[in-house]
């Protein structure tokens, strides 16, 4: 073949490159659509289309969201369309952004500091739950005090915050940066609340790390690379009950403990508005709760429903209600961390 | 259609087609710009100090990136495999942060988080990037000069003082500026490694959108990012960055000592990753799944950008653009990760434009600039010839160019499939075989987390594998090679 007769079959070469490459990438989605929908009723293919935002891990193979969605979809013969983003803070950037284009019907996963810059845009809903304050718009799903989590015979903990402070904890604390993550967020809210605004300073030289999610600042406990880690009290339930190590303890502090509940709310500009409305209803249901505290390792807000599990074995730790995160706040942190 | 009215359409479509190309690759800012009402541009006190660490950052990195990657480059010269040793260079460029993250933390207690931590993890991950560079520049402007000195007996001290480095600083500037860039929007390795400590432009951009909902405020900060990167691009010369690869090294510079050092990146990453594989997950439906996702999401990506590199070669050369090209940076993974989900279309679709806005600028200085750049005279001397620009793409650009294009689209497969942060916002119902990993760490489990690093590396080095091959069974058999030669 010459160089010339190359060139010409050159366009010809590459489109059909491009094409097979397209074919490709549609077979294997083909492919995946199958493997995913092996046994899938028919409500699969209804009409009337749920559009539920959440964050990934409650959606995840081990979460409890899958069962709730088939669960859904099998009681009221509609299709639910889960989406989800990777970070529970950016709920509330994407619910914005889709409601100028295509709108959720409901969002999973707000928790009490991310409420007040929720305000404004939801369906009133006035479900309310025995227990929790009552909120118009937003309904309690699940709930967990914080604290620091440590393994038995490793470490003596501490029981007050200042004693976070100690020279016995230099260097062996693993914290949540507040602007990334959740549980920091609370941690910064719950120490502005019991301790003087120096503080944080005071407690810079016993932080290992300041991970910038839940997720690494748990693996670098796990890995022992810290002794102390902020975390949910729930977590014990997973050691003690998965993995059968009841070395795992949660520190007990007397000025209370910081509690984060998770919402689910419907956004005033819903589609499917009644069937939003069943659903965040459904959260509520025993079987629904139930779930929520086996696979997302959170306490159910019917308490009713830890009876005779791990859940009644953790320890009963008094809480207290945080305030909402400020700038000012973040700014202290930054600056007891730069250094 | 006559010659002449075929070249008249091509003489207008291509500078069309290049408007279209920068009007693709600014999409997230062209979004912005029309979704936002109002700009409330943040005091340069507030931005100057963000600004200042994020270049004190990359400064600190790049510099040692190049030194480290430059002692690699001794020990390459010495090595008789140079495929091998080149494709373990590159390995931690094709891993993703989480896990080199994770490896150094594996290796080191208590682990030193900050600018230093920061710092170790980029030089860590762009030495081996470096010394590839590194060599193919020196192969192709001092082997001569090399073999020569050799011979008359010069040291090698002065052979680099007084013929490398004034031959090569202007190439030098270019790599720098290229690993420079890398460093400056990193967002994965400060978000993991800095601990609280440090609190870098690309972090300041998430920061101003989870905390603050200032989108305006995020988009002007990432626009900054590829302002600063723009005019150093603008104000450097011409690079020559050549893309072949030599089967010997430079013996004379070789220092066989540290040949050992060449795996010494890729060991790191690789030790401490099997020193905590413990638990193997069930192979489950769902993680098949995401197997697949993960591969079509790869495969797309790289086809798209072959698409639109094959669009840059044949709208090439072309100084502006070139420079353009050379200095845009695209926006972080959340500013363009948000902009596409303000338009229309299918989350997949959606996904695949934002991995391939992200990659593309970076791939293009990497892989694909200097081999155009290299074919310029060829070019002029074609036009001048009467060719038109379609047998000057056919005839000359691809079979001297395609090999890259197709090592780029391998990268920029690879890079999807493996990333997290783009896909954790677009992703819509779609999960990918990071974002199971990610969920695996989420539940307690970052063992079998670990675990799935496997699969992901086999998935990467598949797609790789099918483009970088594909220049062998689709384009350019020995037949050809033989016919052309």
């Amino acid at each position: 073949m010459s160089k010339l007769d190359m060139g010409r079959l050159l366009p010809h070469r590459l489109t059909a490159f491009l094409i097979v490459g397209v074919a490709l990438v549609f077979g294997l989605l083909i492919a995946r659509q199958l493997i995913l929908s092996r046994g899938l009723p028919h409500s699969q293919f209804a009409e009337k289309k749920l559009r539920v935002l959440t964050y990934a891990t409650f959606m995840g193979n081990g979460g409890p969201g899958p069962r709730l969605v088939q669960q859904f979809k099998a009681r009221h013969q509609c299709e639910v369309e889960v989406v989800t983003v990777s970070d529970a803070g950016l709920l509330l950037e994407r619910e914005k952004l889709a409601s100028v284009g295509q709108p959720f019907d409901v969002v999973l996963g707000l928790d009490q500091l991310m409420l007040k810059g929720a305000a404004g845009h939801w369906r009133s809903l006035n479900i309310a739950v025995p227990g929790f304050e009552a909120n118009e718009f937003f309904v309690p799903y699940d709930w967990s005090p914080l604290t620091f989590i440590y393994r038995r015979g490793e470490i003596d903990p501490p029981r007050s915050v200042n004693e976070l402070s100690d020279a016995r904890f230099k260097g062996r604390i693993a914290l949540e940066d507040p602007r990334t993550s959740s549980p920091g967020a609370q941690f910064v809210a719950w120490l502005s609340a019991v301790a003087p605004p120096d503080f944080l300073a005071q407690l810079s030289p016993s932080v290992q790390s300041v991970a910038s999610s839940w997720a690494l600042a748990y693996g670098l406990f796990m890995k022992k690379q810290v002794d102390l880690v902020w975390s949910y009290v729930t977590s014990l339930a997973y050691h003690w009950e998965v993995e059968h190590q009841p070395q795992f303890q949660a520190a007990s502090f007397k000025e209370g403990h910081p509690v984060q509940i998770e919402y689910a709310g419907v956004p005033a500009t819903c589609g499917e508005c009644a069937l939003a409305e069943d659903f965040v209803r459904g959260l509520l249901d025993l079987e629904a709760q139930q779930m929520i505290m086996e696979k997302n390792f959170m306490f159910p807000v019917i308490k009713a429903v830890t009876v005779g599990t791990v859940y009644e074995r953790l320890p009963e730790l008094k809480t207290i209600s945080t305030s909402t995160l400020t700038p000012h706040i973040l700014n202290v942190w930054d600056q007891a961390f730069k250094h | 259609m006559s010659g002449t009215k075929l070249s008249s359409i091509e003489e207008s479509a291509r500078p069309m087609l290049r408007v279209g190309l920068v009007l693709f690759l600014t999409l997230p800012y062209l979004i912005w710009l029309e979704r936002l009402a109002g700009w409330d541009v943040p005091a340069l006190s507030e931005i100057w100090p963000l600004a200042a660490l994020s270049i004190k950052q990359s400064l600190f990195s790049s510099v040692l990136a190049m030194v480290a990657g430059f002692v690699l480059f001794l020990g390459f010269q010495g090595f008789s495999k140079r495929g091998t040793a080149e494709l373990v260079l590159l390995l931690p460029n094709m891993i993703p942060p989480l896990f080199i993250g994770l490896s150094l933390l594996s290796w080191v207690t208590p682990f030193p988080y900050g600018l230093l931590a920061v710092v170790l993890a980029h030089a860590l991950v762009n030495s081996g990037l470096v010394a590839v560079a590194l060599d193919r520049v020196v192969q192709a402007r001092l082997r001569g000069m090399a073999e020569v000195a050799w011979l008359l007996g010069s040291s090698r001290w002065r052979f680099w003082r007084e013929i490398g480095w004034p031959q090569l600083k202007g190439d030098v500037a270019c790599i720098f500026l290229f690993v420079f860039s890398v460093c400056l929007t990193s967002f994965s390795f400060p978000l993991l490694l800095a601990g609280g400590k440090l609190v870098t432009l690309e972090m300041a951009i998430f920061n101003a959108i989870r905390v603050e909902g200032r989108w305006d405020k995020a988009v002007i900060m990432a626009a900054l990012q590829s302002v600063i990167l723009l005019t150093l691009a603008w104000s450097l010369p011409h690079s020559f960055w050549p893309t072949r690869r030599r089967i010997t090294g430079l013996h004379f510079l070789a220092v066989k000592s540290m040949r050992i050092l060449l795996f010494l990146p890729a060991l790191l990453v690789a030790l401490g990753w099997l020193k905590s594989l413990r638990k193997l997950p069930e192979v489950s439906a769902e993680i098949v799944a995401a197997c697949l996702s993960s591969l079509a999401l790869g495969l797309a990506a790289g086809v798209l950008t072959l698409a639109l590199l094959i669009a840059v070669a044949y709208v090439s050369p072309h100084d502006r653009f070139k420079r353009f090209l050379n200095g845009y940076l695209a926006p972080s993974p959340t500013i363009t990760g948000f902009a596409l989900l303000l338009v229309p279309g299918g989350d997949f679709i959606k996904l695949v434009v934002a991995l391939t806005l992200i990659s593309l600028p970076i791939l293009y200085r990497w892989i694909v600039h200097s081999s155009l750049q290299s074919l310029e005279p060829q070019i002029v001397m074609a036009r001048t010839l009467g060719a038109s620009w379609r047998m000057i793409f056919t005839d000359v650009v691809w079979p001297q160019t395609g090999e890259s294009l197709l090592r780029a689209a391998g990268v920029a497969s690879v890079w999807a499939s493996a990333d997290f942060a783009l896909t954790g916002i677009v992703m819509g119902n779609l999960s990918t075989l990071p974002l199971v990993i990610e969920d695996f760490i989420g539940r307690y489990q970052i063992e079998v987390a670990e675990t799935l690093l496997l699969p992901l590396v086999v998935i990467g080095l598949t797609l790789y594998g099918f483009f970088v091959s594909a220049w062998g069974w689709a384009f350019f058999t020995a037949r050809h090679r033989k016919s052309i030669l």
